[in-house]
């Protein structure tokens, strides 16, 4: 039987290598007379790879299997790598997608190609991404005067910790009131504790606006929020010791829900939604806010803070639930350009398999990656996020470099809209996470890089068109305004990548949070 | 090489949140039921091979999210459909009604040739519950089923997995006429693509 295995990994794995180039080829590989034997123990999918018609293109099982499969060696062969070579592995992929011939859009007709522009300057540093160890109490605490307890260092040297390592445990709860904006940065011990009064009162006033108002409650449409409250609310996170306790029996009798047992920190929940749903009222609850409290609740532990701390992190995602979408979309298409911009490979076979809707990444985003990793990581990633160190929308980038690391399996192994999707819904509670920060930083780094480059090229081109045209016309260039487009012979600006506004908006370092 | 055509039936579920969906798509693929799957956020699928006339086919059947507002970005994978599964509470009147717009909706986005006959299948899901819960008489359903062209009714329980493979069975068979069918018709036209127009039910079924 460990013969069987060894062969089949085998023959998996040449298997895997020519599935992409073409069926024929594979079974050929299949009739080798060592491999006739491994044949009845290939996963079914794999089978019918040979079997089905070559010129249908349809959702195939065992394209996603061979995907996975590729996926599992790669990483097996990454760790082994890591161990000899741990900063080589990240500039591989930029390699590949830059210095590849087959592929460069606006460098096929010019001379200067855009990868000289962006390599060729070999006086810029290599690019550097790194992660360092969560913020600890001591440090967090070294951050304040001991007076007053005032901020005493830059708020980008907190962003910068936090960004890096994320926070230890036992401080998570202070630091998340500072970044979820229920504590100002600038605010003193004194004024912290007045907040927390006065917020509380507000939020009790708020309550009481539903909590115990006949009237509210006999509207219909306090009833129909507050039957998706509840069906959304019981089916959240109930794994986590907070929520998987059923204490208590169902506080309404008339409820659906009635015969079902629930605890204080489902019906907490419940309640800090349904107070949400009056406090925004144009938006209300919907669904996927529910993801978004239980990581919150959970740590500041009762419900008036979690209240506050959710409010500040709806602040920065709120319109992710808005009824036009027109956010998503934004967000989507902002994605759709990095790609385009970073990675025209894949951007062409995402195009190809009718793909560029990225609706793969709509979870990602909607609920900031909440369904791909477990607890504590999410816990990581959010506050990592939350603290716009390199770009507000750096959870773009974060998902720039989840695709990254699947490029090449993707392009190899699935050619339909349906198979990547597949593929990439599977990969939750899969994905690493420092890893994936390490190259979202380090895909940052290029793309600014490669902006930073492409408008500098552009202001010399211009430069030298308009000192062509003084010399020809002698006249003032300032009038020449036309001068970067129009000169014939300024190949190069016109066949660099167009950074959109969209893109560079990625770059625009303002916190506009808090 | 060439065989027979593969062939893949592409079946979508749609209907209110909590209605039970993934629950029905769970029971009839893996023989499985849970009360805490999650919310769907976005979409998935499952598939399951049967066989059907005896033809070994493929289903691919899609879980959606329930909430309207996140089916707008759905459009892409509704194309190709080949059957679509309407689900209700029969214990929740609210997403009974909610099925004209369901309906509608995936007629609108998946714009299919003939949309007179594309096959719809309707389930009325959660008939484990105590019967004083029962807000959706059998008649009531059966009526609704038959003004809308005599489409196939199922009242199932994914908990108790009452009804869930007979129900599938006719989704399938009524899945692959409309392939055959379609087939005929040379594929889909392109979808219309439709703005998202901001009065239209966002509805949970309450």
């Amino acid at each position: 039987m460990e013969h069987i295995e060894t062969v089949k990994w085998n023959v998996l794995e040449r298997f895997s290598k020519v599935a992409r180039f073409s069926r024929d080829t594979a079974a050929n590989i299949l009739e080798h007379p060592l491999a006739r034997p491994i044949v009845p123990h290939l996963p079914p999918g794999v089978n019918n790879l040979l079997q089905s018609d070559p010129t249908v293109e349809e959702y195939d099982a065992g394209r996603l299997y061979l995907a996975k499969w590729a996926l599992n060696v790669a990483e097996q062969a990454e760790d082994a790598a890591r161990l000899e070579h741990p900063d080589q592995l990240l500039s591989n992929n930029w390699r590949k997608r830059w210095s590849d011939t087959e592929l460069k859009p606006w460098e096929e007709e010019t001379e200067v190609g855009t990868f000289e522009v962006l390599s060729g300057d070999s006086t810029l540093p290599p690019l550097h991404a790194s992660r360092s160890e969560p913020l600890n109490a001591e440090k967090w605490f070294s951050f304040f005067d001991d007076a007053e307890g005032r901020l005493r260092v830059e708020i980008s040297e907190v962003r910068e910790a936090v960004f890096r390592g994320g926070v230890e445990d036992d401080i998570r709860i202070e630091v998340w009131k500072f970044f979820l904006g229920i504590y100002p940065w600038d605010s003193s011990r004194v004024e912290r504790d007045s907040i927390l009064e006065a917020k509380k009162k507000e939020y009790l006033d708020l309550k009481r606006e539903w909590w115990d108002d006949p009237e509210v409650q006999s509207s219909s449409n306090y009833k129909e929020q507050k039957c998706r409250i509840e069906k959304d609310v019981i089916r959240t996170d109930r794994t986590i010791s907070f929520f998987a306790v059923e204490d208590i029996p169902h506080p309404d009798p008339l409820s659906s829900a009635s015969s079902t047992l629930t605890n204080n920190h489902l019906e907490s929940m419940k309640a800090i939604l349904m107070t949400y749903n009056f406090y925004k009222k144009d938006l209300g609850y919907v669904q996927g806010m529910s993801d978004l409290l239980a990581p919150v609740y959970v740590v500041m532990r009762d419900e008036i803070t979690a209240f506050w701390a959710f409010v500040g992190f709806m602040n920065r995602v709120e319109s992710n639930f808005y009824r036009d979408q027109v956010s998503m979309r934004k967000q989507l298409l902002t994605l759709d350009h990095l790609i385009q911009f970073m990675d025209p490979r894949l951007y062409k076979h995402l195009q190809k398999t009718e793909s560029l809707n990225l609706f793969f990444c709509f979870r990602w985003i909607l609920i900031w990656f909440k369904r791909e990793f477990k607890w504590d990581d999410v816990l990581y990633l959010w506050e990592v996020l939350w603290t716009d160190y390199l770009s507000p929308q750096f959870h773009l980038f974060f998902a720039l470099a989840i695709l990254d690391k699947h490029r090449d399996i993707i392009m190899e192994n699935l050619n339909q809209f349906d198979e990547i999707l597949k593929y990439v819904n599977e990969l939750s509670m899969n994905i690493r996470l420092d890893e994936t920060l390490l190259r979202a930083e380090t895909l940052f780094l290029q793309f600014q890089r490669m902006v930073n480059a492409i408008d500098r090229k552009r202001l010399e081109n211009t430069k030298e068109t308009s000192e062509g045209v003084r010399r020809r016309k002698g006249k003032d260039p300032a009038s020449d305004e036309e001068g970067e487009t129009s000169s014939s012979s300024n190949t190069t600006t016109a066949k660099l990548p167009v950074v959109s506004d969209l893109l560079r908006e990625l770059l625009n370092n303002e916190s506009s949070q808090f | 090489m060439a065989s027979r055509k593969k062939v893949l039936l592409k079946v979508i579920i749609l209907g209110d949140s909590g209605v039970g969906k993934t629950s029905l798509m769970n029971q009839y693929v893996n023989k499985k039921f849970s009360t805490q799957y999650k919310a769907t956020i976005g979409a998935d699928f499952l598939t399951k091979e049967v066989m059907v006339d005896d033809r070994l086919v493929t289903m691919q059947i899609w879980d959606t999210a329930g909430q309207e507002r996140f089916q707008s970005l759905g459009v892409a994978f509704y194309r190709g459909a080949d059957c679509c599964v309407l689900v209700y509470d029969v214990n929740n009147n609210k997403s009974f009604e909610t099925l004209d717009s369901w309906r509608d909706e995936f007629l609108i986005q998946a714009s299919p040739r003939d949309p007179e006959n594309f096959p719809f299948v309707v389930l009325g899901n959660k008939i484990d519950m105590e019967e004083s819960k029962r807000a959706v008489s059998q008649k009531r359903a059966m009526t609704w089923c038959q003004s809308k062209g005599n489409i196939p009714y199922f009242e199932t329980s994914a908990k108790e997995a009452i009804n869930v493979e007979n129900a599938f069975q006719t989704i399938a068979k009524n899945a692959l006429q409309q392939e055959t069918d379609a087939d005929f018709y040379n594929d889909f036209p392109d979808p219309i693509k439709i703005d998202n127009d901001t009065s239209k039910y966002d509805s949970c079924g309450c």
